[in-house]
């Protein structure tokens, strides 16, 4: 730890600014790529109509809508992180908060757009904004999807302001390293940063008071979301477990993917000694906290299903487990029940390369868990029994999926090349600081 | 069981019928119960309530007539009527019935043969389409024929082997009339102008005879020999009712068993040909093919397998088990006459040893809907004359699995109903024992748990109901549905297509499950306790316009909204198209439209010219990527109310006939205001069996279906 100074913080962090490699491109180039079928498959959908997608009545939600929960799921570890934490003054959040945050940001503009394209007359979407019109209408505040837009906005709001605020001093510090239009980008973005002491204690009380107001967010956004389901009354949907459930769900995707993010950062930006396996560990017991109440929540739902006594409760999870989409139902069960367990284990917890496949099954499990409460939910129809159908999705559906993907990771890279992807001023706060460092091994040498 | 009616004196048996003794000796129910497979106290049973019942009646005809020994089997049913005491007051014989004047299948067999002889030199062909249901004979037999013209309207099979077309109108635009039986003559006249360049075939006639005049006329000069004083009265009364009605002149002639009557050959008539008896019966909607042409009725499932676009072959669960066959795998079905490949639907409507294939599908013309779809039924006929003259529509035949297979295009969700409360059944005691106010079905609808909060719930919406538009006197309309009425015919469906512009989305999207139909025929299959097959019940399934309806708040946009008389409305022009409504619907009754089904020339177009002239102008064509569902026909409502105010009054019960109630054939839709205590629907609403689908969910609906009563005593449909 000694090498890890402030000036080594600095300039290691400074320079996964450095001049864009080939590999990089060709992630770029993917991303990009991936997007661009996103794109084109949009473009068919807004042409030709909904149905190239795999919908098939009654599944009139599908992996659209699995994606929006994925993606907006995915968006909560960010501010978990960087907020919650930052208010428990866990001081090993500092290495991985601005990785966080940024992927909530990206998620959450990757989330958002799946509602503009699910609908099917996306060019009116605006009609779920309350703006004043001569035609005096307004939304329906009942409806839990105009809750939905409110609780998404917001956070995309406070967490885009987080994210920019935190950035500042570090923004501050390439600025004084950079050259040619960098320095003009960073010169403006920085906003006159200084780093006088002034500056620091405005900035240290601003940052607290946006945590403080962030943190409610995190427990609000996925509760939202939830209710899209749990205020409707389809079996496997209409439960008061839904908010508890979904935010506990939303943090293990959350980390799950902060995890498959900073690894490969880590290991390509050569950050092993600021982001140590230490914090990865942190990051694995988080993973199996909220995993351990992801799992309690399969437990509790299917004996509620039981315990109610409700045959279309009943039959729905019965559906699920044994039905048609028994495959889906069990990945999700054995992804997010069962591998949690395996980071009990210190090794497995220690271990980087286990990491890192286990945050991927993570993510699988938690897209499939999704998938299995909206799919096979409205599937299984159990009220009307003449109205179920077997969906199967399409090239459209897998093509505004990978579009997402493209997306998000497109906004990602640009963002650890043109922005420090670690905090660097947050990670010397948990430095010993240099003097001290002197004065010890001055008195050593003495 | 006219042996155990005759052995066991259950009815006055005519003294006559001591001749038959020797033929009823053979058939004791014993023995019965050994070639057909069903229970001698089942026999017995039946025997006994059948001559016990007043007006009892055993019904010959349909398919069993058109089996090569049809002729015996219709006798042996008037054995049974005979030996009851049904003939000379419920069977009559007479001659006033004017099927007996038509040509047989065995005059056609004739024609054909000689036309393969070479010996006709012109040929009109009208109002048929032999090509197609007598392939191969007829077929080969058209090129032999000198000069063949069809007056058909359609592009069919035989018109395309014509040398000329003179393509009549249709049956809407032309004169016409038709004696069904002695004293009633039928008179059609049109009731549009000729949308195409076409001619009455009346008129062709009338040109080549060089008579002068159109068939108008002519028509009507035969009518002026009927009625030779004031003529212009009775031309005009007959005109507004449709005909002249009068009863029958001839009397039931009297009958004596003849002394053949002993003779009725009852074993089952052996044909060669293969080892599977395969029966082909006339598709419940297509028809012997000549409805294939229709998207509406390509589009409706067939009441009993709900399979729609194609054809198939009906296979015993036990048969399909022991060939290893599951549905949708691809059958070849040789006869002697010909070979075609159906996909097998596994039921236990059939026989085991019976495989059984509609008609209908597998033109190779017709236009586009018909055209090069499934295969053809009557490919496996011949043209034998059963004994009577009419066709045998059963053979012998070889069937082979091809090892093909095919994803069954069915509108089926779950066969059977799994005791949720979608359709009730009563048996017969339980049903004849209900009194005025009772409800069975009441507990099941609301549970113990649920009613306080319920009817909590009921009392604060009533106080909430008196705010803007909602306040005062409003109607509430509603539909009773009589499920002991309902036959599963589906005409309702296809009439709500008519009416409220549904798209035909053809049958690659119905596999999806994208079909449009606002109201759908729900056929579950009933069993006793003992799990033994009962036969089905049908149930029309539509949007139960709910007092509190789950669709309403969930919507983001208000384009589904609560109107005041209580319907769910649903603002077209204002869906974005989320669909919650859809999923938040228990009854799942909305439709989406995932293209725009009214693009002109687009890939899904459901109204390519001319069906375009299909559309009801009083109802929108929806858009793409917005939802749909049943309306209670609001057009129809808003015009009677509009009617009604400007008549200065208000509306009367019977005013709004939906199009579903206006196409049932048996009457079992009935709507109305249950505002209303002296309409119909207030009336049958209150009906002891009545009973609301998924009541419990506190919707409130506002359909009412009556049970349907069935003879078993402890119905299950679990």
């Amino acid at each position: 730890m000694a090498r890890v100074t402030y000036d080594y913080v600095t300039r290691t962090i400074a320079r996964t600014l450095g001049a864009p490699t080939r590999g990089y491109f060709l992630l770029l180039g993917s991303a990009v790529g991936l997007l661009g079928v996103g794109i084109i498959t949009l473009l068919f959908l807004l042409r030709y109509g909904l149905g190239l997608a795999g919908y098939s009545h009654p599944v009139y939600w599908a992996v659209f809508i699995t994606c929006f929960v994925f993606w907006v799921g995915i968006a909560h570890s960010g501010t978990l992180i960087s907020a919650i934490l930052f208010l428990f003054r866990s001081g090993w959040r500092t290495a991985v908060y601005r990785t966080a945050e940024a992927m909530t940001v990206f998620a959450v503009m990757t989330a958002g757009l799946f509602p503009l394209i699910h609908i099917g007359r996306q060019w009116y979407f605006y009609w779920l904004i309350p703006y004043p019109n001569e035609r005096g209408l307004w939304p329906n505040f009942k409806s839990p999807l105009i809750w939905d837009e409110f609780a998404i906005g917001t956070y995309f709001t406070v967490s885009t302001v987080f994210l920019i605020m935190g950035l500042i001093p570090d923004i501050a510090a390439v600025r004084d390293l950079a050259t040619g239009w960098r320095k003009k980008l960073y010169g403006i973005t920085a906003l006159g940063w200084t780093g006088a002491n002034e500056q620091w204690r405005h900035y240290t009380r601003g940052y607290l008071y946006l945590a403080a107001l962030a943190t409610p967010l995190v427990l609000s956004v996925h509760s939202v979301v939830s209710w899209d389901f749990a205020m409707a009354i389809v079996p496997g949907w209409h439960a008061t477990l839904f908010a508890p459930y979904f935010v506990a769900g939303a943090i293990y995707s959350g980390v799950g993917l902060v995890i498959t993010l900073l690894v490969p950062i880590r290991r390509l930006f050569h950050l092993e000694e600021i982001i140590t396996v230490d914090h990865f560990e942190n990051l694995a017991k988080l993973c199996l906290l909220t995993g351990s109440i992801v799992s309690f929540s399969y437990v509790t739902e299917n004996f509620v299903a039981w315990f109610s006594g409700n045959a279309s409760e009943r039959a729905a999870f019965w559906y699920r487990a044994f039905g048609p989409y028994w495959w889906a139902s069990w990945t999700m069960y054995i992804c997010n029940g069962l591998l949690p367990w395996l980071l009990w284990s210190k090794k497995v917890r220690t271990n980087i390369t286990a990491l890192f496949v286990i945050s991927i099954f993570v993510n699988i499990g938690m897209w499939f868990e999704r998938y299995v409460i909206i799919v096979v939910s409205l599937a299984g129809e159990p009220y009307e029994p003449w109205a179920n159908a077997v969906y199967n999705p399409t090239w459209a559906d897998w093509g505004i999926m990978a579009g997402s993907f493209g997306w998000f990771f497109m906004w990602f890279l640009l963002f650890v090349k043109n922005f420090p992807a670690v905090s660097i001023s947050e990670v010397k706060e948990v430095l010993p600081p240099p003097k001290r460092v002197a004065a010890r091994a001055g008195a050593r040498h003495a | 069981m006219a042996q155990v009616i005759v052995s066991q004196r259950l009815a006055r048996v005519p003294a006559e019928a001591s001749r038959l003794s020797g033929l009823l000796a053979r058939h004791t129910p014993r023995a019965v119960a050994e070639v057909i497979g069903i229970e001698q106290q089942v026999i017995v049973r039946l025997a006994t309530e059948f001559a016990n019942s007043k007006g009892g009646l055993a019904v010959a005809g349909g398919m069993a007539a058109q089996y090569p020994n049809g002729a015996d089997i219709v006798a042996a049913v008037n054995v049974l009527n005979y030996v009851a005491g049904a003939v000379g007051s419920l069977v009559k014989f007479g001659a006033d019935l004017a099927i007996g004047a038509t040509n047989t299948f065995a005059d056609l067999a004739s024609l054909t043969s000689d036309m393969a002889a070479g010996k006709v030199a012109l040929l009109f062909v009208h109002g048929a389409n032999p090509a197609y249901s007598l392939p191969g004979a007829f077929q080969q037999a058209l090129g032999k024929v000198g000069y063949k013209v069809s007056f058909s309207s359609y592009m069919d099979e035989t018109a395309a082997a014509c040398d000329l077309i003179l393509p009549d109108h249709h049956p809407l635009e032309q004169w016409g009339d038709s004696r069904p039986r002695a004293g009633v003559i039928a008179l059609q006249q049109p009731v549009v102008q000729p949308v195409f360049d076409t001619r009455p075939t009346g008129d062709v006639v009338l040109k080549l005879t060089g008579r002068p005049g159109t068939f108008q006329d002519y028509l009507q000069s035969k009518w002026r020999t009927r009625q030779k004083t004031n003529f212009d009265q009775y031309w005009m009364d007959a005109l507004s009712r449709g005909g002249v009605y009068a009863e029958s002149s001839s009397r039931a002639r009297p009958v004596h068993l003849a002394a053949t009557a002993a003779g009725i050959n009852t074993a089952a008539a052996v044909q060669a040909g293969g080892d599977q008896e395969v029966v082909v019966f006339p598709h419940p909607i297509l028809h012997d093919g000549r409805g294939a042409n229709k998207p509406w009725l390509q589009e409706l499932p067939d009441p009993v397998s709900k399979i729609a676009w194609h054809s198939w072959v009906e296979v015993h669960p036990d048969t399909a088990a022991k060939w290893g066959l599951s549905t949708g795998d691809f059958l070849l079905l040789k006869s002697p006459f010909g070979a075609q490949k159906f996909p097998a639907w596994i039921t236990r409507s059939v026989r085991p040893d019976v495989l059984a294939v509609p008609t209908g599908q597998g033109h190779s013309a017709y236009g586009r809907y018909a055209q090069d779809r499934s295969a053809n039924a009557f490919e496996l006929l011949g043209t034998q004359v059963n004994s009577y003259g009419g066709r045998t529509f059963a053979v012998r035949a070889s069937a082979t699995k091809t090892g093909e297979h095919r994803k069954i295009v069915t509108t089926e969700g779950s066969p059977r109903e799994r005791g949720q409360g979608a359709v009730e059944v009563l048996g017969l005691t339980r049903a004849q024992a209900l009194h005025a106010g009772d409800h069975p079905f009441h507990h099941e609808e609301t549970p113990e748990y649920a009613k306080d909060a319920v009817e909590g719930w009921g009392e604060r919406q009533h106080e909430r109901a008196a705010i803007g538009n909602y306040a005062g006197d409003h109607p509430r309309w509603g539909l009773a549905i009589d499920l002991s009425k309902c036959t599963g015919c589906a005409a309702c469906v296809t009439a709500c297509y008519a009416e409220n512009n549904l798209a035909t989305v053809g049958e690659q999207l119905m596999q999806r499950g994208r079909e449009m139909s606002w109201m759908r025929l729900e056929r579950y299959w009933l069993t006793d306790q003992k799990g033994v097959p009962q036969g089905a019940v049908n149930s029309p399934m539509l949007c139960q316009q709910c007092g509190n309806a789950p669709c309403e708040p969930v919507c983001p946009v208000y384009a589904a909204y609560h109107t005041p008389d209580g319907l769910n409305g649903q603002v077209y022009n204002r869906c974005v198209g989320t669909r919650y409504c859809s999923n938040n619907c228990p009854y799942k009754v909305r439709y989406f439209n995932w293209y725009n089904y009214a693009e002109r020339g687009g890939e899904w177009e459901a109204w390519p010219e001319p069906l375009s002239m299909l559309l009801n102008p009083d109802v929108t064509v929806r858009e793409k990527g917005v939802m749909e569902k049943c309306t209670f026909c609001v057009q129809r409502i808003r015009g009677a109310q509009n009617q009604a105010r400007l008549q200065d009054r208000n509306v009367r019960d019977g005013d709004i006939v939906t199009a579903c109630q206006q196409t049932c054939p048996s009457e079992a839709i009935i709507f109305g205001d249950l505002n209303d205590r002296h309409s119909r629907v207030y009336e049958l609403a209150g009906n002891p069996r009545g009973y609301h689908v998924l009541a419990g969910l506190n919707t409130r609906p506002a359909i009412t279906y009556l049970a349907r009563v069935v003879a078993q005593e402890t119905p299950s449909h679990g």
